[in-house]
């Protein structure tokens, strides 16, 4: 709002200058008004609700030709009106006050992805520990166990400052999993993914010491773009799907591990023959789930976690080839 | 059989091992040297070889110093552009291959990995398996057993319906080549590798049934 005074008060400078030099027509108090009142107008316009930025500039040349057309038609029944100083003010106005807000709009959306990444790197790490701690504890009472597993706990926790850190550099083309592992970004997603299984399934989770087959298939994916963001949203994807099956497919005997290309549709999906659909009813709405539909809708497609018959589960992703623009 | 096989390495000694070593087992075969990818390619597109042994630490350009990752890089390219080619991989760490993993599995022709600190009779048997469109690739590249779902279907269509080659590639909409190169990743997957005497699908048949792959 600042700025848009500070411009109308520019213009009015401009115009009452421009008038001085010719004494003819000494600037009116009407003329003033005018000028106040597009400058007010493009405050308005600024802070309206847009879906984007070319309807904005719709509006504004809309408006901007309007006014020109407005002061033609005064014209003609002798109403002269400082129409360049106004639309100067309008246009002026219009533009610096969009850059305000975008910029401020963009601090408040970095500042939700560095709470979203804490969060995600918390989620994916530390509590996926305290989960299994309180299993463990529920199960055996091995001190030894636990004493390995507090330990794990502990040096995830304080690695989740460096993890937070390195994901928010600018230009991060790094993704850090929870054990430490750095992924670069700009790998062929496949690869990534390959990377992230990998890794996941080398994590101490009980479930994953009774699989004897895994069928795995990682083709490459990439005949669409992805930014790194949603790449890394795809990794976060697949390793708390691999986490998942790791907790609750108790019994699990046969991994599927799947990513490919399905009549035109991206498909990462992890199919378990463990003992059903374990999860909490908590978990429905649970972090992992809302990531994994945030992700979906970012790209177009879906989500599903399902029971598999006769017993497993089966957790899959899939978004089109071909983005679409609606 | 007269094999044309592009060598590409910059190391002299290891050069000269390798040399020796195929003018024995392949008398007649034309050795072609390349010190950097760029040679390579060229002489791969050139001579269209039987079979390419690629030491993956090579330098970029003359006198540059060698490196694991530009050995990777070409690997890469020579996979993509020739998904027929039979290669074998010469390294001294070949867990450094885990990352092309998803694209060895996808290489169509023969791949074996030789391990620079093994015998020069295994360095020639994992020569001639590369050669004959064999796959043989080192435990650290798998994670237990871990099998492609095509070549689990494969052995479904063969094992249970007694299907023959020509038979599955029709009901997959596959080749015949391909379901044979499916064999030959079952093979390695399943840690079986051509010896005389033994018939292979049999012992794929045994050993999948021991891993409760089929019924």
């Amino acid at each position: 709002m600042f700025s848009g005074l500070v411009v109308i008060g520019f213009v009015v400078f401009i115009h009452s200058i421009g008038s001085l030099q010719n004494l003819e027509k000494l600037p009116e108090k009407n003329d003033y008004l005018w000028i106040l009142l597009y400058g007010f107008l493009s405050n308005v316009l600024g802070v309206s609700p847009y879906q984007n930025l070319n309807q904005y500039f719709l509006s504004l040349g809309v408006l901007s030709v309007g006014s020109l057309v407005l002061n033609y038609g005064l014209l003609s029944v002798d109403w002269q009106i400082p129409i360049s100083s106004a639309l100067l003010s309008f246009v002026l106005n219009s533009v610096i006050l969009d850059d305000f807000y975008r910029i401020s709009k963009a601090r408040i959306q970095d500042r939700q992805l560095v709470i979203d990444q804490i969060f995600d790197a918390i989620h994916n790490g530390p509590l996926q520990t305290l989960a299994r701690l309180l299993r463990t504890t529920k199960e055996s009472t091995s001190v030894k166990d636990v004493r390995s597993d507090l330990e794990h706990l502990n040096r995830e926790l304080r690695a989740v400052y460096e993890v937070v850190q390195q994901e928010t550099l600018p230009q991060n083309e790094t993704l850090y999993f929870c054990n430490g592992i750095p992924l670069n970004l700009q790998y062929a997603t496949h690869e990534l993914l390959h990377e992230v299984y990998r890794a996941t399934l080398m994590r101490e989770f009980p479930n994953f010491k009774t699989i004897k087959v895994k069928i795995v298939s990682f083709e490459n994916i990439d005949l669409r773009l992805l930014s790194l963001e949603q790449k890394r949203g795809l990794c976060r994807f697949l390793e708390e799907a691999l986490c998942n099956a790791g907790k609750y497919a108790i019994g699990m005997t046969r991994l599927e591990v799947v990513c490919k290309l399905e009549n035109g549709w991206v498909v990462i999906r992890v199919v378990d023959n463990g003992s059903g659909m374990q999860l909490p009813t908590s978990h429905a709405g649970g972090r992992g789930t809302l990531q994994a539909k945030n992700l979906a809708r970012q790209l177009g497609g879906t989500f599903r976690r399902l029971p598999k018959l006769p017993h497993g589960t089966i957790c899959e992703l899939t978004y089109p080839v071909v983005k679409f623009w609606f | 059989m007269k094999p044309k096989i592009v060598v590409v390495d910059d190391h002299e000694l290891v050069l000269q091992g390798t040399e020796s070593a195929l003018k024995k087992q392949y008398p007649e075969a034309e050795l072609l040297i390349a010190q950097t990818p760029q040679d390579a390619q060229k002489l791969v597109e050139e001579y269209s070889p039987d079979l390419v042994i690629l030491d993956l630490c090579i330098p970029k350009s003359f006198g540059s110093s060698p490196h694991v990752e530009i050995g990777l890089q070409f690997l890469r390219v020579l996979m993509d552009h020739y998904p027929t080619l039979n290669i074998a991989v010469q390294s001294a760490n070949t867990k450094s291959l885990i990352r092309l993993k998803p694209q060895i599995d996808a290489h169509e022709g023969g791949f074996t990995v030789i391990d620079k600190s093994c015998s020069r009779q295994e360095m020639l048997t994992k020569i001639s398996l590369s050669l004959q469109g064999f796959v043989h690739t080192p435990k650290e590249l798998r994670a237990g057993l871990e099998i492609k779902p095509e070549w689990l279907e494969v052995m479904r269509l063969a094992f249970e319906e007694g299907l023959q080659d020509k038979a599955i590639a029709k009901r997959m909409n596959l080749s015949e080549r391909t379901v044979r190169h499916y064999w030959t990743k079952i093979l390695d997957v399943l840690d079986i590798h051509p010896e005389e005497d033994y018939n292979l699908r049999v012992l794929v048949k045994i050993r999948a049934r021991e891993e409760g792959l089929i019924d």
